[in-house]
């Protein structure tokens, strides 16, 4: 799908927009998509329910794989031993270690088919890939938290955060499924390989392992848990209002998407706001009037 | 008031009386006594061994305790009933250098107590007649003067004779308990090492470091011909380097637990690591005391670390299983199993089918960051740096939003007050 930016209008706004082309399905499926709950608030729901069975699964293999793998790291040290003696041992640890990564890999390969289905087969836009506009956003979101502008980025489906922790632990888990299988059948390996890529294979392991516990239980914790709590991945459901504050570009493409839905025509052309639609101001009201107590989010 | 008076008559019979009772009182107590200590309250008078040949066999002059009366006689010759001949001759000199006669013990206060008093067991005319074979016209067989012997064969002498160390090597004894050597006596096996083995009965010493090997060799010869070929039996032969361990070294020498058993598995990286791990010692021969560290960060040592806290019993590679038990070599001896061109067999005691390029794993026991691999210690390097910056970054990120959203929050918390 093509995705150009044009200002709208050169003279009267210098507000870039993206163009997406809407075709009937992915219109139907947002307006079943935007719901409204009995007490009258609105919502969205933005994950199925396989989608969020598989990340819990992510969630307990990398967790598993995480706690069995720093015991083995730091095996000298008095919090490892605990750590292993609360495993039982290094054998049964290395066992349950095993365990989770036959389970990650399990999950990866369903995850490549999915992606690939998306792709091809269903020829929907990729939603996690790298854009220009994540870099620009990135800058933009620093410059902002050093109070040095105004201007806020508007977040798609997927802000440059959640984009740079899938990479970064995507592709942490395709290092370490390799570093692991090659130290864990290290004889098959050396039948094509040299050995030494075998105490390779370890140090690379070791460290990767620790960059991907770091991205995940401190950044990401940090973005889904302690800045403020968000529950989405286990219930599927995003208020309107947290939606118009985190992802303002997703609402904006399914409401549209969904009003364009019975169209005789398609595809159908919307544009979406690349900045606020009030220009550059934020307003400072905003926190007191709106009915969640932090400020903008991402 | 009368005067008492004195009945002297019967205060003399009554002092008489007294006395006499206190001198029978007195010598039946001597007497007794005398007669525990095995002793005749009668005084003989003294008999050299050569003088007064004995003219009757009827009347023993010989006091308990004269041991070396008869046993200092080179011809003083045992039969067991088995019929095998034994030299019941003691050389003094022997027992008076050795420990225990410096106790001062007799040779039946501690050890011989079954031959306390003279004769042992067997009849008077019957002890006299063999020694005295003048008189009783019995003939040396052979020079030899031979005595009949209450006892099966000389080990069953050994046998009873040993059960008496334990009286005063009671933490000793105890320790040898769960000791192999132990083990296998009770499963019957009468010729299992007792302490006499090692310690010799009569000239009994420290056995000294060289002698361990003597002794040990008497029945492991096998073990100890591989052992001397060794660097460590080739080291203690030539100028009993003190740094080497010797049999009892490794394997005990009152608790030695058998070295099939996993114990000794788990205890050797202690027994090894202790010395190999010890900078004093090895500098002296230019190894390196990495070995330890590095064995214990790798996958077969990683266990090890885990056996010594008693959490599971595995049997992944110990010290032993690559660089050999009696037959350690130096790793530049091209005999040695950690030769590298003899490193593929020795991985394939446990990897069946490990091929030449798997033995190219092993670093050697050198560390990581030791620079004996630059691409290794480069790549650690890299990534150590790689994962800071990394939490650097990302600590960065999070304080920058945090603190924005802080003060956002602060600034509406003043709005609302307003």
């Amino acid at each position: 799908m093509p995705e150009t930016v044009e200002p709208v209008n050169e003279t009267t706004s210098r507000m870039p927009t993206i163009t997406r082309y809407v075709n009937e399905r992915d219109a139907n499926a947002a307006l079943q998509n935007m719901k409204t709950s009995k007490d009258g608030s609105a919502y969205v729901v933005r994950f199925t329910l396989l989608v969020r069975l598989l990340h819990l699964l992510l969630l307990v293999a990398v967790t598993g794989l995480a706690f069995t793998g720093l015991a083995q790291i730091f095996y000298a040290n008095a919090l490892g031993r605990i750590m292993l003696s609360l495993l039982g041992g290094l054998e049964k640890t290395q066992n349950i270690h095993h365990a989770f990564a036959i389970l990650l890999a399990a999950l990866a390969i369903f995850h490549i088919l999915d992606s690939l289905e998306s792709l091809f087969v269903r020829q929907q836009r990729p939603p996690m890939l790298l854009r220009w506009i994540d870099f620009q956003n990135f800058f933009q979101m620093q410059v902002f938290n050093l109070g040095l502008t105004r201007k806020q980025p508007r977040f798609d489906r997927y802000s440059y955060e959640e984009k740079a922790v899938y990479w970064l632990v995507t592709l942490g888990i395709l290092v370490l499924g390799l570093t692991g299988i090659v130290q864990w059948f290290p004889i098959q390996v050396t039948e094509f390989l040299p050995g030494i890529v075998i105490p390779y294979a370890g140090i690379i392991h070791r460290w990767e392992a620790i960059l991907v516990i770091l991205v995940v239980f401190v950044y990401h914790l940090y973005q889904v848990l302690f800045r403020k709590p968000d529950g989405s991945i286990f219930s599927g459901k995003k208020t309107r209002a947290d939606m118009q504050m985190e992802h303002p570009l997703e609402l904006e493409y399914l409401e549209k998407a969904a009003a364009a839905a019975g169209s005789p025509d398609w595809p159908v052309r919307i544009e979406l706001n690349l900045s606020d639609d009030t220009g550059e101001e934020i307003k400072e009201t905003e926190s007191a009037s709106r009915d969640t107590s932090a400020p903008e989010g991402s | 008031m009368t005067k008492p008076t004195l009945n002297h008559a019967r205060n003399t019979l009554v002092l008489f009386a007294t006395g006499l009772f206190i001198l029978l009182l007195g010598a039946t107590s001597i007497r007794t006594y005398a007669k525990s200590m095995n002793v005749d309250p009668t005084p003989t008078p003294e008999i050299t061994q050569s003088s007064a040949p004995a003219t009757t066999l009827q009347t023993n002059p010989h006091e308990d305790g004269e041991c070396l009366d008869c046993h200092g006689n080179p011809a003083l010759t045992g039969l067991t009933m088995d019929g095998e001949t034994i030299s019941l001759y003691i050389q003094p000199a022997a027992h008076q250098e050795s420990f225990h006669s410096r106790e001062g013990g007799g040779c039946n206060k501690f050890c011989h107590q079954a031959q306390a008093t003279y004769p042992h067991e067997t009849s008077t005319a019957e002890s006299c007649a063999v020694c005295h074979w003048q008189v009783s016209g019995q003939a040396p067989v052979d020079g030899k003067l031979v005595f009949k012997l209450p006892y099966v064969d000389a080990r069953a002498i050994t046998l009873e004779v040993n059960t008496s160390c334990k009286k005063c090597h009671v933490e000793i004894f105890e320790s040898t308990t769960d000791s192999a050597h132990t083990r296998i006596m009770l499963e019957g096996n009468r010729y299992a090492p007792l302490c006499s083995d090692c310690h010799s009965g009569h000239d009994i010493s420290l056995v000294t470091r060289q002698g361990v090997s003597d002794v040990c060799k008497k029945c492991h010869l096998a073990e100890y011909t591989t052992y001397k070929g060794s660097v460590h039996g080739a080291a203690l032969e030539a100028d009993s380097n003190p740094d080497v361990p010797t049999c009892a070294g490794c394997h005990g020498s009152h608790l030695v637990s058998g070295p099939g058993t996993t114990d000794f598995r788990t205890a050797t990286v202690k027994i090894c690591g202790d010395c190999h791990s010890d900078k004093t010692i090895m500098d002296k021969y230019g190894i390196s005391t990495d070995v330890l560290s590095t064995y214990m960060d790798d996958a077969h040592g990683l266990t090890d670390f885990f056996r010594k806290t008693n959490l599971e019993n595995i049997t992944r590679a110990t010290c032993f299983d690559c660089h050999g038990k009696h037959n350690i070599l130096s790793p530049d001896n091209p005999s040695s199993k950690v030769y590298p061109e003899n490193l593929q067999s020795t991985c394939q005691q446990c990897h069946d089918d490990a091929n030449i390029r798997f033995p190219q794993s092993w670093l050697s026991h050198k560390k990581i960051d030791s620079g004996a691999n630059p691409g290794l210690s480069w790549t650690n390097q890299i990534s150590l740096f790689i994962v800071v910056a990394a939490a650097v970054i990302i600590l960065a990120l999070i304080i920058l939003d945090a603190r924005r959203r802080i003060a956002l929050k602060v600034k509406a918390g003043r709005n609302n007050g307003k």
